[in-house]
């Protein structure tokens, strides 16, 4: 039956951008909001006509992402809004995996500011990417500053919704912050947290 | 007489009285003698003055304030376009074959820069070729020139402003070395034929200047030697006198007793004055360079560095820009004097000559281009820094300004109030505007725009125009909602609605368009801007339940609980309402809006970070619900012109707002990479034929189509679950039923009761083409 409507939907679609005289390529958005599993897309930079591209991630990989995917929606639910349970993860940078090296060496000498600025350099190119975050957030526990340590973990938190390892690390972290804060009732809920991942 | 009287004093008076003479003379020798004490007095208190002055801090050099550095990266959201406007801030010269470091080539797919490289507190970036391949708006490659991939680099930072001290002096202090030789032989071929061989004043100077001004009928040439020049500009007022005129004698000898011709020399090259615009003086060659060319120093040509050396003679009369042929003359008379002393050939003479003055318009100048920002800049420098080390320290201020981003605002808002004040003739009479641009992800101001003459540096509009926000308050009701416990689908009441006050006060508010709508979901009230539902709703939250929310997401001023809060009677200036909707974009993490990224003392040491921080103050879950009422808003609520214009998938989220009576005119919106706030109104607070929707919602529109943009990605947090629910009933529906819509839960808060799927499953035709009609909407 779905097949039946998809092939009416491109029918359609192609008599009214026929009528329309019109030869650019339409991007569909499609939107998936089932609870799943990260989806493996192929997908290329969506163009429009005023040309504005969005890099998209050509495989799913384990790594932190660089940019965002694109939310689209394939169903007749265009003028309600696009919230996906999952963001897959793309392809890092390799500057943001330059800076992120800079750092760890900076954090290795012990000198914590440099690899916070390394570190600031990186989120302002990949501000989603939850390496950052998590390196960020080491650099504040060894500095004793735990509030913004686990701030900075929660935000990294925010990010990686739907990928349960980096859930997992991120809540660990968040435990090991809050008992070096001498929280010990918010890292063993932090922990209970990971352990659900 | 008193001789016959003591007769012995009076033989000793006889011994030793002088006479007049004598005394005329004893009294001469000792005025000459402490003449000579005090003159030597004076002068080892000037010459300790002297060398106090040369040998310390010897310049106020004020505080240089830079703007982000432009990082690229395989992978960059860049135009080419983009690119030639941040190369153009930068004095590049675009040219068919780089050569040089300040040059940049452009082909349709591909530029080569030459960076001039720059001394960062965290590491230096060299000066280097570099091929930047672009597809799509996007830098794809980056490589030296000899092909090995580069995965990182850093363009210098414009500079965008100084902090200056009250003489509005202004340089930028250079060393000698930097200076290049047709300068320094331009200046002592024109000013001081024997710097290197007089002591600090050239009786022979002077004699050859008298026969060349009698020779030429006019005066071309002046005596003083450099040195003398330096003494003048630098110990001593403008005051043209006597006294002056012999203090420079001797200060100039000592000046050249204890230092160096080349220290002395360096000296010179940022001390003279050298040009006026408005309050802010021009001293100095270094400085002087970008204030003519609009490029370093060391990347000046020999027609250009010859006019500089003419300059000193009179900068205001030999100024290119409102002189230009005069300035010529003397540009080309400093080139003869070069070419006679065999400093430069006969073709080289020929040559310069031939050069236009190539001096850049005032407009391309960045420095000084962004008041507004660097308003906000400096008001964030005075809660740490004083006055004086601000404007003479030399700091280094490294801000987050994007020039980039700053060009596309103030272009979008002023093309957008030109457009309103043409569609509405004399119904508005001076539509003003300001904006706010933040990077929702790190809370970092890239651009501001203070009103729309934007380089003037009156009234900052962005900081200082606290006008009421209108509806732009209720994602904060709906907030309070939502965290008591309401769902997306909650009905709430909007029929007409009065509220007598304790003091017999009548609140009657009322919806834009006059009419009520019964019982809506909660979502579509705030979509569709519903003030009585509001109104009603806010009342039952309690008004410090809402101030409560509107605290949490960054309001700091004080707020009285009337009830005309909840439809935006509480003023907020634009940069206020940019940190409220950024701890919205930012997930509910409050995070103070940052101008500074670092401040440096002038060698480059850290003095101060500003560094990234975040404070959860609402719940990832509770502002999930929120973003989709807000990306509703901007699908098929009040901002649905937005993809009109805009590419259907960048998912942006925003509010529309507009005061009582039209006054004011609100958009406040993001997307994945963007916060952008705009507020049009007038400055006597008159009504406008303008709403939040058809007047700053059209400038937010504009300048988001000019950007480049990512996705708002609303990642759905564990806590929440999205169902398909029927519009009418509000009950569990399915995906392919007829009115049904997905919409988001805090888990187990959803209806659990469901109507039949009445829909058109089996109808694929009108179903398929519902869908089209809406991919156009």
């Amino acid at each position: 039956m779905k097949l039946t409507t998809n092939t009416y939907r491109i029918a359609i679609l192609s008599i009214a951008l026929a009528m329309a005289g019109c030869s650019s390529t339409l991007v569909v958005p499609t939107e998936d909001r089932n609870n799943t599993s990260p989806r493996v897309e192929q997908t290329k930079p969506v163009v429009n006509d005023r040309a504005i591209a969005i890099p998209l991630p050509e495989e799913t990989v384990n790594q932190s992402q660089q940019s965002t995917a694109p939310l689209t929606t394939e169903s007749n639910a265009i003028s309600v809004p696009i919230s996906p349970s999952v963001i897959e993860p793309a392809q890092q940078n390799t500057a943001v995996i330059a800076l992120l090296n800079e750092a760890n060496n900076y954090s290795r000498q012990g000198d914590l500011r440099s690899a916070q600025t390394s570190l600031q350099r990186a989120q302002r190119i990949a501000p989603r990417d939850p390496q950052v975050y998590y390196a960020l957030a080491n650099t504040h526990l060894t500095l004793q500053d735990y509030v913004l340590a686990e701030q900075v973990a929660l935000k990294g938190v925010s990010i990686v919704q739907g990928q349960p390892d980096q859930l997992n690390q991120f809540w660990n972290l968040i435990a090991f912050i809050r008992e070096a804060a001498g929280n010990t009732s918010g890292a063993k809920q932090a922990r209970e947290t990971a352990s659900r991942y | 007489m008193a001789t016959t009287k003591k007769p012995t004093r009076s033989r000793k008076a006889k011994k030793t009285t002088p006479t007049f003479k004598q005394k005329l003379l004893t009294l001469s020798y000792k005025l000459f003698f402490a003449m000579i004490v005090l003159f030597g007095i004076a002068l080892v208190f000037v010459d300790i003055h002297i060398r106090q002055q040369f040998e310390g801090k010897r310049w106020a050099v004020p505080a240089k304030v830079y703007a982000r550095p432009l990082e690229l990266y395989a992978g960059l959201p860049l135009s080419l376009d983009d690119l030639k406007i941040e190369l153009r801030g930068l004095g590049y010269q675009f040219v068919s074959k780089v050569t040089q470091p300040g040059q940049a080539e452009f082909s349709t797919t591909k530029s080569i820069i030459y960076s001039r490289g720059f001394n960062f507190p965290d590491g230096n970036e060299h000066a280097q070729q570099l091929v930047l391949d672009f597809s799509n708006d996007q830098l794809t490659n980056i490589s030296t020139y000899q092909g090995n991939p580069i995965p990182l680099v850093r363009l210098e930072p414009i500079l965008i402003g100084g902090i200056y001290p009250l003489n509005n002096e202004d340089r930028d202090l250079i060393q000698l070395q930097d200076a290049p030789q047709g300068l320094l032989d331009a200046l002592i071929a024109i000013e001081d034929r024997d710097y290197y061989e007089h002591i600090g004043i050239s009786p022979k100077g002077i004699a050859r200047a008298m026969w060349i001004n009698i020779k030429a009928g006019s005066f071309v040439q002046g005596g003083s030697t450099l040195t003398q020049q330096l003494i003048k500009n630098f110990y001593l007022n403008s005051d043209r006198n006597l006294a002056r005129k012999l203090m420079e004698i001797p200060m100039a000898m000592l000046l050249e007793l204890h230092y160096s011709k080349d220290e002395i020399l360096e000296a010179y090259l940022n001390e003279i004055y050298v040009g006026q615009e408005g309050a802010r003086a021009i001293h100095g060659f270094g400085l002087a360079s970008n204030y003519y060319f609009a490029q370093p120093i060391q990347e000046l040509k020999l027609h250009q560095v010859a006019l500089l050396a003419g300059l000193v003679k009179g900068p205001s009369y030999y100024d290119p820009r409102r002189n230009p042929e005069r300035s010529k003359r003397r540009r080309d008379l400093v080139l003869k004097a070069l070419n006679e002393q065999n400093s430069i050939t006969d073709a080289q003479y020929k040559q310069a000559i031939a050069m236009p003055l190539g001096i850049v318009k005032r407009a391309s100048l960045l420095k000084g281009a962004y008041p507004a920002y660097l308003d906000l800049v400096k008001r964030q420098l005075r809660e740490t820094y004083r006055d004086q080390d601000l404007n003479s320290e030399g700091l280094r201020v490294f801000t987050s300004l994007n020039p980039i981003a700053q060009n596309k605002a103030e272009a979008a808002l002023v093309h957008t109030i030109s457009k309103l004040e043409k569609r509405h003739g004399n119904k508005i009479k001076e539509l003003q505007g300001s904006m706010v641009v933040t990077d929702p992800q790190t809370g970092e101001v890239i651009a501001i725009v203070g009103g729309r003459q934007t380089r003037y540096q009156g009234f900052n509009r962005a900081l200082d125009a606290v006008r009421p926000i209108g509806s732009l308050v209720k994602p904060a009701v709906y907030l309070t909602a939502i965290e008591q416990g309401y769902t997306l689908i909650s009905e709430v009441d909007d029929s007409p609605y009065t509220l007598t006050m304790q003091d017999g006060q009548v609140w009657s508010p009322e919806n834009f368009e006059h009419q009520s709508h019964g019982m809506v979901p909660l979502h579509q009230a705030i979509t569709h801007s519903y003030n009585l539902a509001t109104a009603r709703l806010g009342m039952d939250l309690g008004l410090d339940k809402v101030i409560n929310t509107l605290q949490r997401l960054g309001v700091t001023r004080p707020m009285n609980a009337f009830p005309s809060l909840l439809l935006g009677a509480q003023g907020l200036s634009p940069m206020e309402v940019a940190t409220m909707y950024q701890t919205i974009a930012a997930n509910g993490f409050q995070m103070p809006l940052r101008s500074i990224r670092m401040v440096t003392d002038n060698a480059g040491q850290e003095l101060s970070s500003y560094p990234f921080q975040l404070k959860q103050t609402v719940s990832s879950n509770s502002i999930h619900l929120l973003q989709y009422m807000m990306q509703e808003t901007a699908r098929s609520g009040t901002a649905r012109s937005i993809y009109q214009h805009l590419p259907a998938n960048i998912n942006a989220a925003g509010k529309t707002g507009t005061s009582d009576q039209q006054r004011d005119s609100w958009f406040a919106g993001f997307t994945g990479n963007r916060l952008a706030i705009v507020w049009l109104g007038q400055d006597d607070n008159a009504s406008l034929p303008l709403t939040g929707a058809s007047g700053a919602l059209q400038a937010w529109i504009s300048y988001m189509g000019t950007e480049t943009l990512e996705p708002f990605v609303a990642a759905s947090p564990e806590g929440i679950e999205y169902l398909w629910i029927d519009q009418q009933s509000g009950q569990l529906s399915a995906e392919h039923c007829t009115g049904a819509q997905q919409i988001p839960f805090l888990l187990g808060t959803g209806p659990t009761l469901a109507v039949d799927c009445v829909g058109q499953y089996n109808d694929p035709v009108s179903q398929s083409i519902n869908w089209v009609k809406q991919l156009f909407r």
